[in-house]
């Protein structure tokens, strides 16, 4: 059955996610909702990222979750989901943000949204937007749904398909755009490797054209993706010069540079994408992140065996923000620890290293960081002049 | 023994030791305020560790050294070129543009053109090049490309607030912020 010509997403507002940062005489930050002027800490962490499955009808080749269409043992139920929420609600949590493998594939999908709605959250989910039944969008149209995040890797139909696999491009490009004009905020995100560095402008004039908000980020080698198809320092600053005079530019819509390219610069506009840092990885702090099986980490980003603080079928959720597990778990990330050209670095202690998913994937010591605008700029000038 | 000295400050500056090899290029410049390869390099030095007024002021100084002798000394015309591009990429030029006429830069003019020639009114032929201009073709590797003219925007103004940043979408509200 079709959905009817009259569904529409509901009317709602929402609280933007913007946050003010400040930094205290002692250098402590703190974070401040904009509009509300709630603020945060490792014990009452703004968002709750849920990966609800990592089943998922695609097999994409950089997928950190290694998710793909088979069932994966021990995953949470609803019974488990709804008690998580009750604790996250209990610490004063408010956002929900579901993500996958692919959310839709959950026959129980709209069941979840409803018990975080159902607890105070505004929620939002990540899709790759393949899988938009009637049924799904009816329930969309029914229910606030504060953003909705989808996987968009190339315009080109072979690029992406390179990525995600046959028959993944269409679907995807058609729901975004059947999304959009029901009137939900759809969102698009990209992570760029050398498979589709060169669609980047194609991708951006999408998005300009229907007036989606773009998010940005590179593509780490963890999971199923492989450090053949991620990008190298150099493939890294070009991305950044490309993102960066976008972000720079007034536009209609937001670009939303990941923590993985705010990096500091010398030159503009490059140099603009360090304000997009919050001065420290706040994993833990304004995201944590519960994954299928209840593991806890403090980012989706840092799905790593080394960054998980606890599960949440042994511990409770209120334990490991109570205790600080996150911010202890990421201590490593101190000034005093990094190494090399991050030691001596003048940005040092705004930067503090940068995002610890690229230290981690990325890097063969997480005390230096190689993608790093200043430090690819200082080889490169020192190659040049001297 | 001075050859001693601007070695060692080369030597640090190769091994990334920009502190040791600013005090050294200074020591150097101490006695010899004139010497200009040093000079770019100590500001080099001075822009790879973030003190961009520092870096500014050496390229001001320099400009005006090159006005004074009337031409650029061919060895020195690379180097400043691309000294020049740096200071492009990171802004210094606004600072300073204007300062320095193309004919000295570029062709070694006989004598120093005197001040007036850069401003409106007197002379309008040959136009005068700025600074900005003079770099325009020297380009180093990083440089980032200026934005296509069918994406030129105003710029926008410095963020005032932050986002948490994961894969999960972030959601602004346009109207707002």
């Amino acid at each position: 059955m079709k959905p009817p010509a009259t569904c529409r997403a509901m009317s709602c507002r929402f609280l933007s996610d913007a946050m003010y940062v400040s930094r205290s005489q002692t250098g402590e930050l703190t974070y401040k909702r904009a509009q509300s002027d709630e603020s945060y800490s490792y014990s009452k962490p703004f968002i709750l990222e849920l990966e609800i499955t990592r089943r998922c009808n695609l097999r994409c080749i950089h997928c950190y979750a290694e998710s793909e269409d088979t069932l994966f043992q021990n995953e949470l139920t609803l019974d488990e989901i709804c008690r998580l929420l009750d604790e996250a609600a209990s610490l004063g949590m408010r956002e929900l943000s579901l993500t996958g493998g692919e959310v839709f594939i959950r026959d129980d999908f709209l069941r979840i949204f409803d018990a975080g709605l159902a607890r105070g959250f505004d929620v939002r989910f990540v899709t790759n937007a393949t899988l938009l039944s009637d049924t799904i969008m009816r329930g969309l149209c029914e229910r606030p749904v504060k953003l909705i995040t989808i996987s968009l890797d190339s315009i080109s139909p072979v690029a992406h398909e390179k990525i995600r696999g046959k028959g993944s491009h269409a679907p995807a490009t058609a729901n975004i755009l059947k999304l959009k004009e029901a009137g939900f905020n759809v969102s698009l995100i990209t992570a760029f490797s050398t498979l589709n560095l060169d669609d980047f402008d194609d991708i951006f004039q999408f998005c300009l054209q229907h007036g989606f908000d773009w998010q940005i980020q590179m593509t780490s080698a963890k999971g199923r993706c492989s450090s053949r198809i991620t990008l190298t320092p150099d493939e890294y600053y070009t991305l950044g010069e490309k993102t960066a005079a976008l972000y720079a530019q007034k536009l209609p819509i937001n670009i939303i540079p990941m923590d993985d390219l705010a990096t500091f610069s010398h030159f503009a506009p490059l140099n603009r994408l360090s304000e997009t840092w919050q001065g420290m990885c706040t994993g833990g702090l304004l995201n944590l992140f519960v994954r299928a099986n209840g593991d806890v980490t403090p980012c989706s980003a840092l799905a790593f065996p080394q960054c998980i603080v606890g599960n949440i079928r042994k511990d409770s959720l209120r334990d490991i923000c109570l205790e600080e597990r996150c911010k202890h778990n990421l201590s490593w990330l101190d000034s005093a620890s990094r190494k090399g050209v991050c030691a001596e670095c003048p940005f040092l202690d705004q930067c503090q290293g940068g995002c610890p998913e690229i230290l981690l994937s990325m890097c063969e010591d997480p005390a230096e960081n190689l993608y790093c605008y200043h430090r690819i700029e200082q080889e490169r000038i020192l190659k040049d002049l001297v | 023994m001075e050859n001693n000295i601007l070695h060692d400050a080369e030597s640090a500056m190769k091994a990334r030791d920009f502190k040791q090899a600013i005090a050294l290029f200074e020591a150097h410049l101490s006695n010899h305020p004139d010497d200009i390869k040093p000079m770019l390099q100590l500001g080099i030095c001075h822009l790879l560790t973030n003190s961009t007024g520092a870096f500014t002021a050496i390229y001001s100084r320099v400009a005006a050294l090159f006005l004074d002798l009337g031409q650029i000394p061919s060895e020195l015309k690379e180097l400043w070129g691309k000294y020049g591009a740096l200071a492009k990429k990171a802004g210094a030029t606004a600072l300073i543009a204007g300062t320095v006429m193309s004919s000295a830069a570029t062709s070694g003019c006989g004598k120093p053109h005197s001040a007036h020639k850069y401003s409106a009114g007197v002379y309008k032929e040959p136009k005068p090049m700025t600074v900005d201009k003079m770099n325009t073709e020297q380009t180093t590797p990083g440089e980032p490309k200026e934005p296509q003219d069918s994406m030129a925007q105003p710029e926008k103004p410095p963020m005032k607030y932050s986002l948490h940043r994961y894969s999960g979408g972030a959601y602004i509200d346009r109207n707002k912020e």
